[in-house]
């Protein structure tokens, strides 16, 4: 691991994302345009709650992994888990529920998730193999370092 | 999970607790602001102050709460802090929820 990437493992637990963000905070935060890094730190907690949640069941036997590499052009987040994959018709219509903003009846109060870490992002991906899960986000840098 | 404190006209001031509104406490959350509503609390006004971050389920318990009020109640949301703020942009629930910058100017919204 160079001075351009980092990586945090930590417990699957909701209690330890605290600990996640104030990582976010001291290593993704200077690579970032303020405004677009609490774009993507959003989308790095969605992901991880979505980890817990789903994939693990809120078991707090498991550990997640993310990394961080921070190119020159780009920056690549990899999220990795043990637990159970995004079923295939999930990642297959990753978007955005759609709903009209004055039609309160019929307002979504779920579905937001992966879309919202899509909309998040510049690239995302996701690969299951062996067990393992990895869930990975690249986001262009503005002004290239 | 939540303070919930009565101001003058009706208005009702929800503080969370936690610096968190998300799967972990998303549940608590809609079911104690649903009992507030039963009460007949339906002018609210939620805190965001000190919520550092939100994910779909927090988003998804507010979104509940807005219905549940429904045309009979109002609900202004205040003190939403950039990291909140986001989530809110990305699924496009600003243009939905009124939003202020401080508690003070949501009361005074549900005033007027």
């Amino acid at each position: 691991v160079n001075s351009h990437e980092h990586v945090l493992r930590f417990a699957s637990r909701y209690q330890c994302v605290p600990e996640l963000l104030a990582w976010l905070d001291h290593k993704l935060a200077p690579a970032c345009d303020h405004d677009r890094y609490f774009d993507v730190r959003a989308a790095i907690v969605e992901a991880v709650h979505n980890i817990i949640r789903h994939g693990l069941k809120e078991d707090p036997g498991h550990h997640i992994t993310v990394a961080l590499r921070l190119g020159r052009a780009d920056i690549s987040i990899d999220l990795e888990d043990d637990g159970f994959p995004i079923p295939s018709e999930k990642l297959e219509k990753i978007r955005l529920p759609e709903f009209s903003v004055d039609d309160l009846d019929k307002l979504p109060e779920s579905g937001f998730g992966l879309g919202m870490v899509a909309q998040a992002v510049d690239r995302i991906s996701y690969r299951s193999s062996e067990g393992r899960n990895r869930l990975s986000l690249g986001v262009d840098r503005t002004v290239p370092q | 999970v939540l303070n919930i404190n009565d101001e003058a006209d009706g208005i009702t001031v929800v503080d969370l607790a936690e610096d968190n509104l998300t799967a972990s406490n998303a549940g608590q959350f809609r079911s104690m602001l649903a009992e507030t509503i039963q009460e007949g609390r339906l002018r609210l006004v939620i805190d965001l102050q000190g919520v550092s971050y939100v994910d779909s389920s927090g988003l998804g318990a507010l979104v509940g709460i807005l219905k549940r009020l429904g045309a009979k109640g109002d609900l202004v949301i205040c003190a939403v802090g950039p990291a909140v703020m986001s989530v809110f942009k990305l699924t496009r629930m600003d243009k939905v929820f009124a939003i202020e910058t401080t508690r003070q100017a949501a009361i005074e919204r549900l005033s007027r």
